[in-house]
């Protein structure tokens, strides 16, 4: 312990006891001072407090515009004005001004005051959106009635403009405002009339495409007048998102689709990208960018052609004769036949006691004797119902799947449907019954409970015309993904590996169908292009229910699925049009897309067009 | 030896009272920022009320041990080296509200600078009671004191913490005064800032000008004097009673950093001139029991400890006060107890807990 020192080296009390009173004093004076400003000039800064508002006006970001693979545009915004309604001064807001404001700018009155109310807790100083996308009258009624109503207030807003109105509609989706689950969902990244995607590339890409909202703290006088800004948070636009999608095939899909109901889908099978993507009928998205009226809603919604449905990813119907294709596969990887394994066709066939009909015994005849090549040519259902009553439904199943039907391919798309392959399994879960064998014959050509979706076919063919290299289709490229820390999806290439001499046998056969007399698919024919494929006519009901009625809802779906070149193929395009009747409706149209293709693209030499002559069965030089 | 000391309880339960308000007044100054910026109203309350339990056990630690054990040099130079290397890191570190002044550890980040303010009181009340013969020794005594205060004052600044410099050098000037320094060394330094004070002076006047000038905010509404126009608006809005608690309107964006250095405005409004008298007075309660501490206190390390420790104190209660309203330029320095900031309540406690200590000492 420190010594003690004389009591005159101490520190001298005095300037303790001086320092405590300076310091008492010091708060003796504060007292005084806010006494002098919280007493004595109360009522004045009272006064001052009153005009003391503020009002956080946000400063809208524009959504990323959205391009085709070639950097063309297909969504852009435009300029447009919301009507906000300020409530720093909440008295004002009786419902009998509600009403008179909702009349002026043409909305339901009950609607905005479910607004008012739904908002109450917000602060204050928060305005809320009254109306979006405002029209050039809402404009002129808020200017002309400032004295009238100064809580309407307009901001500068940025309008999805959907440069090709109905082109892509469905692939690309709309905007609109965010729902009071997104909401309460979001914790507090999104607020009450917050524009984000709700359907299609708009949706499942809303995190690149739209941009950070900026806001401006305005200070206001007591009438309202703006007498000066305190902080700016600057808005941050969207990105732009390049999709894979080639305007030019899009329109050739668009236009050749025309008015038909149905979809059209287009794939570069080596990458996965989708190259065209058309479902009609369609909309026009800009109306949804304007915000819808209940009524144009009810009609959209209403429609029973579903123009709002991507029939390419949500379309689940039977998939016809192009299912043919996974019936062949099966049947020649497990070595249940041989290519060369013939059946005779009289028009019908009797399986099980019951009796099979081919779709041409309508005309009175049969195929006669046709082989695997013959029967993938010209379609023949007995040849296929044959095969099917061999493999039986366990390896079919098992085939359909690994081509990639019954499950959803994984494109980021929201929405997509899996389809359904049938098992004897989902039969007794779903069902309740065994699984009667006469229903393997039905699958086997692609009818019963078996449902696809146009993508899936496209999938499929591809990947099978590839040797068994299936990628999983997508609209956005992987790379622009991980620029934005989206985690990039799972590497998409899938391999079921599918021995050569099935490819060739199954290959030439679709090449047949398109190129050869006889053959199904010759619609799709043209000249100078290397194109094969695979034609479908699915039954919608019983033929005589059909014969019955004849109305377009219950004519059968008609498919086909083109590719070129016949090996190895560079593009697959599925094409689908629903009550369509007969096949032939769908092949032009997938020509149509696959010569824009190679309008852009020099096509290949055709492969089979010298071998058409030369034993079938020498299997195909295969591409490198 | 060890016979049971008794606590300096009004003391004790001042900084209880100050502690359990503040954190009260952080919520309500706080909340609808923090759900703005957070996304929940919490956030700066839970913060606060853990760095309070912190604080308040080293309070307590301190209070039961034995201030003496700090007057040693293999205690105080390591202290002040650490610290002094601590406050240069945090210069290398990175930036955070264009400000040099955190280090962060996981989910917590603290101010070394606010710690700078106890070891800079230890520091002088060691070093000039172990001189105490010869305060006025320029080479021996003057001069380690300018160098290890100037470093550490200048390494604040350059964060930049003006506000906490400043609280430094109060600290350094009040404490060598009542240690004997010689009245020549108070003038001459006088006589060098007067020029500033000068600066500082007209200054102000210039802000109560722009005070009055109020009905024409659009001159500089974005400019510091905005920030004084709004506390003193919610200042004067308080009343005799105030508005009452949570219903203050000004700290709604229009104060600066409502929870932080312009609570005592919040305060003002919610709870009015009695409310302000009444924290008022609990700082004049640990203004008076610190000061009767070190008058009690037997030996010279104490004494200038527990005087340093009520001046920081109240000091920093009486700048952060004055600028609310304007008295002083708006400089960032925290009120005491109250204030939002972990490293400025931590730091507060554990001092409080060495006068504690040096009271019940002191009284035992």
């Amino acid at each position: 312990m420190e010594v003690r020192l004389a009591e005159d080296q101490r520190v001298p009390a005095w300037k303790i006891v001086l320092l405590q009173y300076v310091v008492a004093a010091a708060f003796l004076v504060l007292l005084v001072g806010y006494w002098k400003l919280q007493i004595g000039e109360h009522a004045y800064y009272v006064e001052q407090a009153e005009r003391n508002r503020i009002r956080n006006l946000s400063i809208i970001a524009a959504r990323g515009r959205i391009l085709d693979r070639e950097g063309r545009v297909l969504v852009d915004n435009t300029p447009a004005f919301s009507v906000l309604l300020l409530r720093d001064n909440a008295q004002a807001l009786t419902p009998a001004r509600l009403v008179g404001i909702a009349r002026g700018l043409g909305l339901d009155p009950g609607e905005v005051q479910q607004l008012v109310t739904r908002t109450a807790r917000l602060p204050c100083f928060q305005p809320v959106v009254l109306k979006p996308s405002a029209t050039l009258e809402d404009v002129a009624f808020v200017d002309s009635h400032r004295l009238e109503y100064p809580e309407l207030q307009l901001i500068q807003t940025q309008r999805r403009f959907y440069l090709k109105h109905t082109i892509a509609a469905a692939l690309l989706g709309y905007v609109g405002e965010v729902s009071a689950e997104a909401i309460a969902k979001s914790g507090s990244r999104y607020r009450p009339g917050d524009v984000i995607g709700k359907s299609g590339i708009e949706a499942q890409y809303n995190a690149i495409l739209s941009g950070r909202d900026g806001m401006q703290r305005v200070i206001v006088n007591s009438r309202g007048q703006e007498v000066g800004s305190m902080t700016a948070i600057d808005a941050h636009p969207g990105s732009d998102l390049r999709l894979t999608i080639d305007l030019d095939l899009q329109m050739a899909a668009e236009m050749a689709l025309g008015d038909r109901e149905g979809a059209v889908v287009a794939l570069d099978p080596r990458t996965g990208e989708v190259l065209a993507m058309a479902s009609h009928p369609d909309f026009d998205p800009n109306d949804f960018a304007r915000r819808l009226d209940r009524q144009q809603w009810k009609q959209l919604t209403a429609d029973p052609a579903k123009p709002l449905m991507n029939k390419a990813i949500q379309a689940q119907l039977a998939p016809g004769s192009v299912f043919k294709i996974a019936t062949s596969c099966a049947a020649l990887e497990t070595g249940t036949i041989k290519p060369d394994f013939t059946v005779d066709c009289p028009g019908y066939v009797n399986i099980y006691g019951h009796t099979y009909h081919d779709w041409v015994f309508e005309k009175g005849r049969g195929h006669g004797r046709v082989d695997l090549h013959r029967a993938i040519v010209n379609s023949c259902d007995v040849y296929f119902y044959t095969v099917g009553k061999l493999l039986g439904i366990d390896k079919l199943a098992y085939f359909a799947q690994h081509l990639g039907l019954g499950a959803r391919t994984g494109i980021d798309l929201p929405g997509e449907d899996a389809g359904l392959v049938p098992t004897p399994e989902w039969v007794e879960r779903v069902f309740k019954h065994k699984w009667f064998p006469g229903e393997t014959i039905s699958v086997a050509i692609g009818q019963g409970a078996l449902q696809v979706t146009p993508l899936q076919l496209a999938y499929m063919i591809g990947g099978v015309a590839s040797g068994g290299v299936f990628h999983r289709p997508h609209v956005a490229f992987p790379s622009q993904l991980v620029a934005h820390d989206l985690d990039p999806p799972p590497d998409g290439e899938r391999q079921f590996p599918l021995s050569p001499l099935t490819v060739s046998a199954v290959t030439r056969g679709m090449w047949g169908v398109v190129n050869e007399g006889g053959g199904t698919g010759t619609g799709a024919r043209v000249p100078g292009l290397d194109i094969a494929g695979k034609t479908g006519t699915a039954q919608v009901v019983s033929v005589s229910l059909k014969e019955a009625t004849h109305s377009a809802d219950y004519r059968n779906n008609a498919w086909f699925v083109g590719y070129s070149p016949s090996v190895n193929p560079e593009i697959v395009v599925a094409v689908l049009v629903m009550h369509g009747g007969h096949s032939t409706v769908a092949t032009p149209i997938a020509a149509a897309v696959i010569k824009a293709f190679y309008d852009q693209h020099a096509p290949r030499p055709p492969r089979f067009a010298a071998a058409e002559t030369q034993a079938r069965l020498e299997p195909p030089p295969r591409g490198p | 030896m060890a016979r049971k000391l008794q606590p300096d309880n009004i003391l004790f339960g001042t900084v209880i009272l100050l502690v359990l308000f503040g954190t009260l007044m952080v919520f309500s100054a706080s909340a609808v920022m923090a759900t703005e910026r957070y996304g929940h109203s919490y956030y700066f309350v839970i913060r606060q009320g853990i760095a309070a339990i912190l604080g308040l056990g080293a309070m307590v630690w301190l209070m039961n041990g034995d201030y003496r054990r700090l007057a040693s040099s293999p205690v105080v130079f390591p202290a002040v080296t650490l610290q002094l290397m601590l406050l240069a890191g945090v210069l290398l570190a990175r930036r955070t509200h264009n400000a040099h002044r955190w280090i962060h550890l996981g989910m917590f980040s603290f101010e070394p600078s606010e710690v700078s303010k106890i070891v800079l009181v230890v520091f002088l009340a060691y070093f000039l009671s172990s001189r105490r013969h010869a305060v006025n020794d320029v080479r021996h005594t003057l001069a380690p004191v300018a160098l290890v205060a100037a470093t550490m004052i200048l390494l604040v600044l350059s964060e930049p913490d003006l506000g906490t410099s400043l609280a430094l050098s109060l600290i350094v000037v009040t404490m060598l005064l009542v240690a004997g320094l010689s009245w020549k060394y108070i003038l001459g330094p006088l006589c060098a800032v007067s020029p500033i004070l000068y600066w500082l002076v007209v200054h102000v006047g210039y802000r109560y000008n722009r005070l009055l000038a109020f009905l024409h905010p659009d001159q500089d509404p974005l400019g510091k004097g905005f920030q004084i126009i709004q506390s003193t608006i919610a200042v004067a809005t308080g009343g005799l009673d105030g508005v009452g608690l949570m219903n203050g309107r000004q700290k709604l964006f229009f104060l600066p950093e409502p929870h932080n250095d312009f609570i005592f405005a919040v305060v003002s409004e919610e709870f009015g001139w009695l409310g302000d008298l009444a924290v008022l007075t609990l700082f004049a309660v640990i203004l008076w029991r610190g000061t009767r501490a070190a008058l009690k206190c037997q030996d010279e390390f104490g004494r200038l400890l527990a005087f340093g420790i009520t001046m920081m104190l109240v000091g920093q209660a009486l700048v952060n006060i004055s600028v609310v309203v304007g008295l002083m330029p708006t400089k960032g320095i925290p009120l005491p107890f109250i204030s939002y900031g972990g490293s400025s309540l931590v730091t507060n406690l554990v001092a409080t807990g060495i006068l504690l200590n040096v009271s019940q000492q002191a009284d035992g």
